[in-house]
């Protein structure tokens, strides 16, 4: 079931010219599963992994046990695609009394779901993914929506159709994790340029 | 002597199947219409159920001409002999409220099964 | 079902008069007046219910019939349809905008927008492994004066927008059109109107484009029998708390009907053209006396009126109508206009079919009128917060 994933992560990224990043030789964390798209997150055990990027190179963290998180996210919906990359939006309230790191997200519909931000880049709106995820302070709302922030969903495995229900697992950085619902809506706009900028230069 | 069977009102004018009635009275003031009426291009009948009566059978109807005027009257006939003071064609009253007395003069003519009562709208008088 | 927070429609429009008023003095000073604000606040009617708004409410002064054919006809399909459509009335009825709307500014005003959803008979053909429908719902048998046309009859389902705003009205269609666009394609859309004034002062009907007063005889919500005659309570479960919608296209022939003195258009349908009052009676709402004779003993409403006809047999065969007007502009040099003839019921076996029967045969109405579309719809029952509509069809 794994290795079928990945191959077709494998495969999403050529066609989208995704720039594959080397991979840590150390994979001792999380046997098996290979970290090659930063975002990824795998959970294994009661334990989360998050493939990222340590000084240019993707590893995966340590695991974290998995508990329950209050964050809750409303008027969710993604971006129709059939294969390729696709937005995903809506609110996200922290409902705790803490601020809340959202640093993964997951989804059966994708290969992985990156954190993603707009940036300003030689005079255009680009985007790029957010390496340090998502803070929201205690008690607030993040709004992610087209041309702003958003998850983007990488490596899409079957084509999002309008109406489709779409789950998305958001996993903070205590390991933390929240199972939301987004729904597939027909959208033009959105279509920002992706930067990978940001990714390439983590090769060493 | 016995009545016929349908009493048909033929006008001179086509009628349109609108606020169409019809009530035959026999002379002890029963309503011997005894089913559904039926408008055809120029007349209107109506089934009458037999009676022996003698005497005066009043007839008042309403129809309403090709022009979409509705226009209403009443005229006797006799089974027997008169039993009431006659009896002319009364008048004739247009829907709208007025009254033309013997405008629509009936042109009648007494058919097999029927009575037939033309009348004849004079457009120009108003 | 709807919200009545003791707002009616009347102080509403009496309030949007004010509203003007106020908006007026905006350019003045600069300054949005909270009149203008709260005006728009209140015209919203509640989506969620054990029925579907857009029936029981006051009907919006204008309306979108909007016909779609699934583009691939399957039970995901279907239930995706529905999710969006749930997904999107419960945001634009309530003044918010639909996820990714492309103009969220032009959903503010609610003008109590109803978006209101039905499914209709071919559905169940179409779509394989649906729930069966129930019996008494079928296509209405065209009659024998019908010149139905395609164009205007019939689809696998149905959305009736109604709103007081042309601009909300637009909007929500012009959302849910795309939202459902990869889904489904519009066959038709009928476009309705109806006067916002009353007939007169102190009735709720209004004048149709003949100038009839209509709605003078018609089971209102609030009526005892309001219930029982409109929500489906028998056949399938799923459809329990929905109702049935016959909505047919009647062309009127004008030039032909303006040919009648007042007095004879007033003999076709049974009532008076200024009060509504039927003949023989003087006012509106007085019980109709359906032997009522003139002077010459002849009866005031002919065999073949209108609403001789059209009156239910007995307390069951009555049906509740929520028409519009249409008016199509000039088709072929002449005036195309018309009723969008809406009426809902818990059976039309029972009820509309023997009515329709009776008409077809003798309407004296027939001769200004002629059916060009004809449709049914089972209007499916409401949801909750937590649902969509039509989730009954898939459990
Ligand atoms: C263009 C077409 C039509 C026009 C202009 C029209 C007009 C009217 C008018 C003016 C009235 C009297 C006022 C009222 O009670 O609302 C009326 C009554 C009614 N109409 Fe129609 N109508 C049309 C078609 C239909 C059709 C197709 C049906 C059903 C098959 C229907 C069923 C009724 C019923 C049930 C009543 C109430 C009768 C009663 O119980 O008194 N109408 N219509
Ligand atoms: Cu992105």
């Amino acid at each position: 079931m794994r290795s079928k994933l990945f191959a077709t992560l494998a495969l999403t990224c050529l066609l989208c010219g995704f720039n594959l990043v080397p991979v840590a030789a150390d994979m001792t964390a999380m046997p098996g599963a290979k970290c090659s798209m930063p975002g990824m997150t795998v959970t294994v055990a009661k334990l989360t992994y998050l493939c990222q990027s340590k000084a240019g190179v993707l590893t995966w963290s340590t695991g974290l046990p998995v508990s329950k998180v209050a964050i809750t996210l409303t008027d969710g919906w993604v971006k129709l695609a059939t294969t390729g990359m696709s937005g995903a939006f809506g609110i996200v309230k922290n409902n705790t009394k803490n601020a809340v790191t959202i640093v993964g997200v997951a989804s059966a519909r994708a290969a992985a779901v990156q954190t993603h931000e707009m940036v300003m880049k030689n005079g255009a709106m680009v985007m790029q993914m957010k390496m340090d995820g998502f803070t929201i302070p205690a008690g607030k709302t993040l709004e992610l929506k087209p041309g702003g922030n958003h998850l983007m969903l990488m490596g899409i495995t079957k084509p999002i159709k309008a109406g489709d229900y779409l789950y998305l697992t958001l996993t903070t950085s205590t390991g933390g994790q929240a199972t939301v619902r987004v729904i597939g809506k027909v959208f033009a706009g959105g279509n920002e340029t992706y930067d990978t900028s940001n990714t390439t230069a983590m090769k060493p | 002597m016995s009545l016929p069977k349908t009493v048909e009102i033929t006008f001179a004018t086509k009628l349109m199947d609108i606020g169409t009635g019809i009530v035959v009275l026999d002379p002890s003031r029963k309503n011997i219409v005894s089913g559904p009426f039926t408008v055809s291009e120029y007349s209107l009948s109506a089934p009458i159920s037999d009676s022996k009566i003698l005497g005066t059978y009043e007839v008042t109807y309403r129809v309403v001409s090709e022009d979409g005027h509705p226009v209403e009257g009443r005229f006797n006939f006799y089974l027997g002999q008169s039993s009431a003071p006659t009896a002319s064609p009364d008048r004739v009253t247009e829907k709208s409220g007025r009254t033309w007395p013997n405008i629509f003069l009936p042109l009648a003519v007494v058919l097999a099964l029927g009575i037939a009562f033309i009348f004849r709208r004079y457009r120009n008088i108003k | 079902m709807s919200d009545h927070s003791g707002i009616s429609r009347r102080s509403l429009l009496v309030g949007s008069g004010a509203a003007g008023v106020a908006g007026a003095s905006i350019g003045y000073f600069g300054k949005k007046s909270s009149a203008v604000q709260s005006m728009t606040e209140v015209a919203k009617i509640g989506f969620y219910g054990v029925h579907q708004s857009g029936i029981e409410n006051t009907p919006g002064l204008i309306s979108n019939f909007v016909a779609f054919d699934l583009i691939d006809p399957t039970k995901a399909n279907l239930q995706s349809v529905l999710r969006l459509f749930t997904d999107d009335a419960a945001r634009l009825t309530q003044g918010k905008p639909a996820l990714a709307d492309g103009a969220p500014e032009l959903a503010v005003n609610p003008a109590n927008l109803t978006m209101t959803l039905g499914v209709g008979p071919s559905l169940f053909t179409r779509v394989p492994r649906l729930p069966s429908k129930p019996e008494f719902f079928n296509e209405i048998p065209a009659f024998p004066n019908d010149q139905l046309d395609p164009k205007w009859s019939g689809s696998d389902f149905i959305i009736q927008f109604c709103c007081d705003d042309s601009l909300t009205l637009s909007h929500a269609v012009g959302m849910i059109a795309k939202d459902l666009s990869t889904l489904a394609q519009v066959r038709w859309i009928q476009t309705g109107a109806r006067s916002d004034k009353p007939a007169f002062s102190g009735t709720t009907s209004v004048r149709n484009l003949m100038g009839q007063v209509e709605g003078s005889d018609n089971p209102l919500p609030g009526n005892p029998i309001f219930n029982s005659l409109v929500w489906i309570n028998e056949g399938p479960q799923w459809a329990k708390d929905g109702t049935i919608l016959i909505l047919r296209r009647i062309q009127m022939l004008m030039d032909k009907w303006e040919i009648l003195d007042r007095s004879a258009q007033e003999m076709v349908i049974g009532r008076r053209l200024d009060n509504g009052a039927a003949l023989g009676n003087k006012v509106e709402n007085e019980p109709v006396n359906f032997e009522a004779t003139d002077t010459l003993g002849l009866p005031l409403i002919s065999a073949n009126a209108h609403i001789r006809l059209a009156h239910g047999a007995s307390l069951s065969e009555r049906i509740y109508r929520r028409p519009y007007n249409y008016d199509n502009g000039i088709v072929d040099g002449k005036r195309d206009l018309g009723l969008i003839f809406a009426a809902f019921t818990s059976n039309p076996v029972t009820s509309y079919l023997p009515i329709q029967g009776r008409l077809a045969q003798s309407d004296s109405l027939n001769k200004w009128i002629t059916a060009i579309g004809s449709s049914t719809y089972l209007i499916l029952p409401g949801c909750t917060e937590n649902s969509y509509i039509g989730e009954t069809l898939f459990t």
